[in-house]
């Protein structure tokens, strides 16, 4: 048996793990005060304990994304353990994990060098220890499925975690190539499964606490609103109805409404005391200064773009006579997560525990403690498998209006959002207008390039007084411009917004996307040019350009457009009259391209047959979440611009629920046919740089075929 | 107050006969909690079980409705139904918050029809909304857990 004390080195080692996110810290061989099990620990997400199963930690948030495969992949590929025969640890929020913000398709950019990184140096130090004591160089025996073999010897790691948890942590351990992965971009089915499939994974919504309430929120309708009455008199009737409590206005960026919160010992009688309660709002400032359709104001602000954010030539000393001119429009879009809202708090005296489905558990974290005047290191956060993100659930207002009624409760408390509340509380995508004019050569090439953008900035959360697009907001397409235009020029106004703007599944690619893609085939129309071959013309010899959101290497769009057009047999089915679309963007890294066939008569009874997409994200984890990631932003997508529409009009949100919402079912699933790009470059994001390229390609093919040019959606509303 | 008897996964329940959804009897009373609420109004098929052999949804369905009913849930499903099979084989779920819902209706619709066509299981399953967009592999799955049943 293993005594605690005989572990030499059990003292908390810094290292990097020549990472760019710092400094892991870990312990190194510890024995926890019960048992007499030695934990091998050489950093935060690697324990290899004496016996008994391995556990790796995964520190993102599982929103369909298949973050905690792919994650696990990473440690298991270079660990050289099966997915299966570990114990996955999900990580609480705290800043030593590094980032956690499982936001901005960047979970595998973040991790893809570190974590293997780390788990190479574990395995190697596992050998080392298995060589010394089986008396051979650590070069002579080999580790698989998490055993050690040499010389007819087979033993499990734990037996060396003693001795390994004695050594240097080796700085530079040795990665795999290419053909000596197991795991990495091979098509490995989600280590959770089963468990999702069988309603045995534990999501926010499936919380529950001991001697916990439940509290279902009635918010006021427009942001900034006041309470003038309420009446609960039949919420009180309410069998299960504890109380009524009012709920005071949180500040954004966290953003909590005031509202009235029915409390019960029960979900359904919460939701029914809801219902039953009367009351009188004061609709407030937002509601006063934005009388009448959000649109109309927004449309108007489209003629006082005239903050140039991005420049390259000189756009006025160089326009031809041929113009082509074009507005788009895009709406507010909701984000509409399977699983509603939903957070549990308990605030103790001087601690807090909260359950959330959080994309940011760290942001959570500081809210908490910001709010409460606590110490982060009294703060818990728990992440829960999520029901769905798409950028929801990076805000926080949630996961504090659980801990501001567990406060004033003095016990524990579940907040359940209805679907109603999740519509018409949200952080929206902004509505936008646009406009792009360009002028063209005599071969139909454009030699300048003007781009009006006009939308509510998302840093009006964070800084009230910001009234145009960030450049991180703008660098998504509009001052990324792949195509090889020497004059060009990029510019916004100020706008206001009524209601809160949020981060939504690939942000403002979408309305860049959308624009640029079908302007670009509108050129291509004008031209009488195919669109695929338009595209190749315009985006001329490849260049390799700094942009606003990193690198960007034209060649590989050209490349993706090139394979999309032979996968989809483009060519063939233009031919045959097939009624096709087609678009290309490089938003998260990543490239893609997608040919969209769709089939009727009009763009209202307009169905998509079949998508094929080409996607080159650099080096990839998982292929099959690759292939998953794609045929869900294309259903995403192809919602959006079929049916997403929010309208707000007095500062108020007009829809509710998934009847005035709707988003994309099951009859109208297009066949997808997905190609992953083996590349050496950099891992590049998968989540989100779909739903940018299906929008435009849909609604070309739509313009394509029926004749009226869509400029605007949603298409069937 | 007047009681009803009803089964769920062939247990025997007793609860007062009123106004209240299934789905909240299953998740806060009877603590099974794989059957999801999505939407409240019937709109999104997450809270679908069985009752009496029909895919309803259980955010509809009163428990004063359920006089003798046999209540099935997705946890009535055995690890090894050909259902989570063909799952696993399609790999089908994202978020998976839906799946239990899918899973149902799926389960309905074999129960009549262990060959439904393509067009057959489009129909039956679009009161189903996955917002992750698993509909292929869904379809896949339950013509393969067809075949296999």
């Amino acid at each position: 048996m293993i005594d605690i004390t005989s572990v030499s080195r059990r003292d908390f080692l810094k290292w990097t793990a020549l990472s760019t996110s710092g400094l892991i810290l870990g312990s190194v061989g510890c024995t926890s005060k019960n048992s007499n099990i030695t934990e091998f620990s050489p950093n935060l997400f690697i324990t290899i304990p004496s016996s008994g199963k391995i556990k790796l930690v995964n520190h993102r948030s599982e929103m369909g994304n298949g973050v905690r495969t792919s994650i696990i992949m990473l440690l298991c590929e270079e660990l050289n353990v099966s997915p299966n025969d570990i114990e996955i640890v999900q990580a609480t929020g705290n800043s030593k994990y590094g980032d956690q913000n499982t936001d901005g398709s960047k979970s595998i950019r973040l991790n893809y060098e570190r974590l293997r990184v780390m788990a190479a140096a574990a395995r190697e130090m596992i050998e080392t220890a298995a060589a010394t004591q089986w008396g051979t160089k650590r070069s002579q025996l080999k580790s698989e499925n998490g055993f050690v073999i040499y010389n007819g010897k087979k033993a499990p790691y734990g037996e060396f975690s003693l001795e390994a948890s004695k050594l240097e942590v080796p700085k530079a351990p040795t990665l795999k190539n290419r053909s000596e992965f197991k795991l990495l971009e091979k098509k490995i089915p989600l280590i959770d499964g089963h468990d999702l499939a069988a309603g045995k994974a534990v999501f926010g919504m499936d919380v529950e606490v001991e001697n916990m309430v439940y509290a279902c929120l009635v918010r006021c309708p427009s942001v900034g609103g006041k309470v003038i009455s309420h009446d609960d008199t039949q919420t009180l009737k309410v069998a299960g109805v504890i109380k009524t409590i009012q709920l005071s206005q949180i500040p954004n960026p966290v953003g909590v409404q005031n509202a009235i919160a029915v409390i019960a010992n029960n979900t359904w009688a919460a939701f029914d005391g809801a219902e039953k309660l009367k009351v009188e709002w004061d609709l407030g400032d937002n509601s006063k200064n934005f009388k009448g359709p959000y649109e109309d104001y927004l449309k108007d602000k489209l003629k006082e773009a005239d903050k140039k954010v991005h420049s390259v030539g000189d756009v006025d000393k160089n326009r031809t006579k041929k113009s082509v001119k074009q507005i788009y429009h895009s709406p507010f879009l909701v984000h509409a997560p399977m699983e509603p809202l939903v957070a549990t708090a308990h605030v103790e005296k001087k601690r807090v525990k909260l359950w959330t489905p959080s994309q940011d558990p760290q942001r959570v974290r500081k809210s908490v403690a910001s709010f409460l005047k606590l110490p982060l290191n009294k703060i818990e956060v728990n992440v829960t498998f999520l029901g769905g993100g798409f950028g929801r659930k990076s805000q926080a207002d949630f996961s504090l209006e659980a801990v501001a009624l567990s406060q004033l409760l003095e016990g524990p408390v579940k907040v359940v959002w209805r679907r109603e509340d999740e519509i018409q509380h949200g952080f929206y995508h902004a509505q936008a207008f646009q406009e792009i004019e360009a002028t063209l050569d005599s071969k139909g090439v454009p030699v300048t390039w003007e781009h009006k953008t006009v939308y509510p900035t998302i840093m009006s959360l964070f800084i009230p007084s910001s009234q145009t697009p960030a450049k991180w907001e703008t660098g998504m397409g509009a001052t990324s411009l792949p195509y090889n235009i020497p004059n060009i020029s990029v510019k916004t106004a100020k706008v206001k917004s009524p209601v809160r703007i949020g981060w939504l599944r690939a942000v403002c690619n979408i309305q860049h996307s959308f624009a640029i893609n079908c302007f670009v085939d509108k050129l291509a129309r004008s031209q009488g040019i195919d669109p695929v071959d338009y595209r190749k013309l315009i985006l001329g010899r490849p260049v390799k350009r700094k942009t606003e959101r990193g690198p960007q290497d034209t060649a590989r769009l050209i490349s993706v457009i090139n394979q999309c057009k032979n996968m989809s047999g483009w060519k063939d089915k233009v031919i045959h009259k097939k009624k096709m679309g087609f678009s290309a963007h490089n938003s998260f890294r990543s490239y893609i391209a997608m040919a969209v066939e769709i089939e009727g008569s009009s763009a209202e009874d307009v169905t998509v047959k079949q998508v094929d997409v080409v996607i080159d994200c650099g080096k990839f984890v998982n292929k099959d979440t690759i292939i998953a990631q794609m045929e869900g932003s294309v259903v995403f997508g192809i919602g959006a611009l079929f049916y997403g529409k929010i309208d707000v009009v007095d500062g108020v949100i007009q829809q509710s629920n998934f009847h005035d919402y709707p988003v994309l079912r099951h009859e109208e699933m297009p066949i997808v046919n997905v190609q992953v790009v083996i590349s050496d470059e950099e891992p590049g994001g998968v989540g989100e740089p779909g739903v940018p390229v299906i929008m435009p390609a849909l609604a070309n093919a739509i313009t394509s075929a029926f004749g009226n040019e869509i400029s605007s959606f949603p298409v069937k509303a | 107050m007047e009681k009803v008897n009803f089964q769920i996964n062939a247990k025997q329940y007793s609860t007062a006969k009123e106004e209240k959804p299934l789905l909240w009897y299953l998740r806060d009373d009877a603590k099974l909690k794989g059957t999801k609420f999505g939407c409240g109004k019937g709109l999104c098929g997450a809270c679908t079980v069985k009752v009496n052999g029909e895919a309803v949804r259980s955010c509809q369905t009163m428990l004063s409705e359920l006089s003798g009913a046999k209540v099935e849930t997705i946890e009535s499903l055995g690890d090894n139904h050909p259902l989570f099979v063909a799952w696993k084989k399609y790999n089908v779920p994202q978020c998976g918050y839906c799946q239990p819902g899918q899973i149902m209706s799926a389960s309905a619709l074999l129960d009549k029809n262990k060959r439904p066509t393509s067009e057959q299981v489009s129909e039956h399953m679009s009161g189903n909304i996955c917002r992750c967009g698993t509909y292929q592999r869904i379809s896949n799955a339950i013509q393969n857990a067809g075949v296999n049943s």
